[in-house]
């Protein structure tokens, strides 16, 4: 029984997506906290930042791994298995927010807080840790990117997060039992999972088919929620998918291969329908008024969002290109109307994002702003900076070199980060010229990405 | 001298004959055409059920059934002996009736191939005076 | 409790509305191996798993080696093995550490006989399971579940995916494992020919219940198709009884009759009553397989 447990933390470490974020995260908490020893305060904010993105994604990612663990047979056959698995899993988790405790004092320098405030801040993090931690555990991939720019928006607003709990002191105690409960709940959950239950499918099945199996199994009973709001917009679900337009344009053809997919037309109209009144009703609280003071802060909400969406809603069907492909359409035609089919997706959700998030509220609240040439170059950015984005990931998925790729991956990635935080300061011309670059850009990697993925093996 | 089952029997899986039933009527046509002798001894229910790649029990079966019947006989700590060799009239029939089937066949592929009864008698006696010389 | 490694007795499994197991009763005895049979979509990978707690049934009991499933005791997981139908995890493992893995569950692990299989089947240890082919992870899936040496081995369609040569090799090492310990062995499959070798007990499940239970031996003794021939038209039940016919086939003064439960006498019984003439014959487990689910 000793062995158990080391062999269990094997799991974790070799896992190869596990094992580079926790690199990461662990590099970046002790970057941060030395440059903060060594004054470098406005660096060790910045890499803070990346300490945040990390630990998101991290937890997410826990909460896939133990479900993925505990989903097996092995789970209820093996002796000692699930509680094993279950005390390797809390102890790691603990191990992690210690570091992040441990950290803390990375804020310090940028501005004054209280003990109060602070224990607040941490109260809040450990809590939306975990409410991350359990979308992941219910493998909701779509939920966690909504929460996850809930979180952004949450996380750019620290300042009057911390006046808030500067003033109601309790509050970090109800969130402190929130989290209680949910670690509660999660182990309970855990001990009694089985095949009946509906969160048993996962992601990240293998092969990579059967993932798409499990997940329709796990998302099916949230597809129902839906269900109301389909009765609502008298949006009939299509029996069946119509024959392949083949002397129809390049627009019309490309709409065949996304019939299954479309229904998140019915998504979005959810959120519009949701999402916009309680957000309007949310930025009313007068502590939410400095929410507005700077609209160009909400920049990689706003441009990475739907880059995520568009790529998550592709990464379900990739798998079927293969047999797509034995369908009378040639390839090159088919890597174009796919091209089509995600850039259209990008579009309908940046689209729904800039109207929900930025039109609205500041023709709401803030009418002068929509007529000023900033705010109009910032909009288009937006829309350029998200299609640059985008084909760049594309390109980088027909790229076998993985050398390429992650240095092509740091270069996006450091990018996104400069745009981030620098844009507040650019001026219109700054603005303009970006919408030039990464328009031009966008186009030349759209090609490189049609040549790259016709050659491309689609297995 | 142990005898390696595979040479003496073969299972069908095939066949709608229960295994068991096949190793014993194996069993009784090798005795009654002498080339399983009396007084010598069987390989044992493992051995066999290894070489035959059968359920072990299958062939405890066939044993135990060919042991009610007197065919063989158990002897302590060394397994299973032929006893009888002698033939009844009852085991006559028996024989006889598993001829029949093979039988049938050869008379009607005799009369497809319009071969008389007279040339089907010819052709057994030499085939028999063959089959006794080698 | 000894008597029967698995004793299940009216229990019942719906997936929503989808009735799968009926009031299904089963018992398997301790050291028998137990075949089960049934067309795709029958419920047998539904029936194993309720048997092993991995669903919950709506109603009945069950007793695993004296336990109650839902909840085994670990005393009992150690002595149960278990092979599904698929079971593909850690891509990025390899085989080494997947044993290692599993043998630290387990108070007793036999290495060398685990060893022995890995050079037997011919699989390369160091191998990723990411890239294994499907006959390759199936192997490896038998024997993980022998390393404890359980008293009760559990496999879903274990030989789907395997040549006839590796099935040969499965035949074989489940006649080992019989021979060489007390050791119970349920399994399901399609394969008739391999249940004909190696079971002594067959169940054949049919619209969620079982439809035959007991001795293969009885079974190929009781379903026999008999090819009739008489001048006279012949009834329905030929004489014997509606619930003896399975099926029947017939044209002008010829008919194939499949049957249940035949004993001798038959033959003669139905010459008489039918004036006919009456051939049996013998069927393999296929064909019977075949007839009980016209």
């Amino acid at each position: 029984m000793k062995q158990t447990l080391p062999q269990i933390f094997q799991l974790y470490f070799r896992n190869p997506s596990f094992r580079i974020l926790s690199i990461i995260f662990f590099l970046s908490a002790l970057i941060s906290k030395w440059l903060y020893l060594a004054h470098q305060t406005w660096w060790a904010e910045d890499v803070t930042t990346v300490l945040f993105i990390v630990t998101l994604w991290l937890t997410f990612y826990m909460g896939l791994i133990v479900k993925r663990q505990l989903a097996n047979h092995r789970a209820s056959l093996l002796p000692g298995y699930r509680r094993q698995h279950m005390m390797c899993f809390f102890v790691l988790y603990l191990i992690y927010v210690l570091v992040i405790m441990l950290w803390r004092d990375g804020l310090r320098p940028m501005i004054e807080i209280t003990e109060h405030a602070q224990q607040g801040i941490l109260a809040a993090c450990l809590l939306a840790a975990l409410g991350v931690t359990w979308i992941g555990y219910l493998s909701m991939g779509r939920i966690f990117i909504y929460f996850y720019a809930g979180i952004l928006i949450m996380a750019k607003q620290t300042l009057y997060l911390l006046d808030i709990f500067e003033q109601a002191v309790y509050l970090k105690y109800i969130l402190s039992a929130g989290s209680l409960l949910l670690v509660v709940g999660l182990a309970v959950r855990l001990t009694r999972l089985k095949e009946d239950h509906f969160e048993y499918g996962y992601l990240l099945a293998w092969p990579p088919r059967k993932y798409i199996v499990d997940q329709v199994k796990a998302s099916q009973s949230i597809s129902n929620i839906f269900d109301p709001w389909l009765k609502i917009f008298r949006v009939k679900r299509a029996p069946a998918i119509p024959p392949y337009p083949r002397d129809a344009n390049l627009f019309v053809r490309s709409r065949h291969w996304d019939y299954v997919d479309r229904m998140s037309i019915v998504s979005i109209l959810f959120w519009m329908t949701v999402a916009a009144p309680l957000y309007m009703l949310f930025i009313q609280r007068p502590e939410m008024e400095k929410f507005f003071r700077n609209v160009y802060t909400n920049f990689l909400l706003l441009t990475m969002t739907p880059v995520l969406v568009a790529l998550g809603s592709q990464y379900k069907r990739i798998t079927y290109w293969g047999y797509d492909l034995l369908k009378p359409v040639k390839k090159e035609s088919y890597v174009k109307e796919r091209g089509v089919v995600v850039l259209r997706t990008l579009f309908s959700y940046w689209i729904v994002f800039i109207v929900c998030l930025v039109l609205i509220p500041n023709y709401v609240f803030k009418p002068e702003v929509l007529h000023t040439l900033k705010f109009w170059a910032f909009f288009l950015l937006t829309g350029t900076f998200s299609f640059l984005t985008l084909t760049w990931i594309a390109y980088l998925g027909c790229e076998s070199d993985s050398k390429r790729v992650v240095i092509h991956g740091i270069i996006l990635a450091s990018l996104v980060l400069i745009y981030f935080s620098l844009m507040p300061a650019f001026s219109i011309l700054e603005m303009v010229m970006s919408n030039v670059v990464c328009l031009t850009g966008g186009v030349i990697l759209t090609k490189l990405a049609y040549r790259g993925w016709c050659e491309q093996e689609f297995v | 001298m142990s005898i390696k089952a595979k040479y003496y029997f073969t299972v069908s899986t095939s066949s709608g004959v229960p295994i068991y039933r096949q190793i014993i009527d194996q069993v009784k046509t090798h005795i009654a055409t002498g080339r399983l002798e009396m007084d010598v001894f069987l390989p044992s229910v493992r051995q066999v059920a290894k070489e035959l790649v059968v359920n072990p029990m299958t062939v405890s079966k066939a044993y135990s059934l060919l042991e009610k019947e007197g065919v063989l006989e158990s002897v302590r700590g060394q397994g299973m002996k032929v006893h009888k060799t002698s033939v009844s009239k009852k085991d006559l029939e028996k024989r006889e009736d598993q001829m029949v089937p093979l039988l049938k066949e050869v008379v009607t592929k005799a009369r497809q191939l319009s071969l008389s009864k007279e040339k089907m008698a010819a052709l057994l006696e030499s085939l028999w005076k063959e089959n006794k010389n080698g | 409790m000894d008597r029967y490694v698995i004793e299940a007795k009216d229990i019942s499994k719906n997936f929503g509305a989808k009735q799968v197991l009926d009031q299904l009763s089963l018992s398997v005895p301790a050291g028998s191996v137990f075949g089960l049979l049934g067309t795709n979509g029958a419920g047998k990978t539904t029936l194993i798993k309720c048997l092993l707690g991995l669903y919950k049934i709506s109603r009945g009991k069950i007793h695993v080696l004296g336990d109650d499933p839902w909840d085994f005791m670990e005393a009992t997981k150690e002595q149960l093995g278990y092979v599904p139908q698929s079971d593909r995890v850690y891509p990025w493992l390899t085989v080494k550490e997947l044993i290692a893995y599993t043998a630290s569950f387990y108070k007793h692990w036999n290495a060398p006989l685990i060893e022995k299989l890995i050079k037997e089947w011919r699989i390369n240890p160091e191998e990723k399971l990411g890239v294994l082919s499907e006959g390759e992870a199936q192997k490896v899936s038998i024997i993980l579940s022998l390393g404890h040496e359980p008293k009760l081995l559990v496999l879903d369609e274990p030989v789907a995916s395997l040549d006839p040569a590796a099935r040969r090799q499965f035949i074989k090492m489940i006649l080992q494992i019989v021979s060489d310990r007390e050791c119970a062995i349920f399994f399901s499959t399609h394969i008739t020919s391999d249940l004909e070798r190696v079971a002594d007990q067959v169940a054949v499940l049919k619209e969620g219940r079982i439809h035959f239970h007991g001795e293969l031996g009885a079974l190929k003794d009781e379903v026999k198709r008999l090819h009739i021939r008489s001048e006279q038209q012949l009834p329905d039940d030929l004489g014997l009884g509606r619930e003896k016919v399975i099926y029947c086939e017939s044209s002008a003064g010829e008919a194939i009759v499949s049957v249940r439960g035949f004993k001798k006498e038959f033959k003669d019984i139905i010459e008489a009553t039918c004036k006919a003439r009456v051939e049996v014959e013998d069927l393999n487990l296929e064909e019977i397989f075949l007839e009980l689910n016209r």
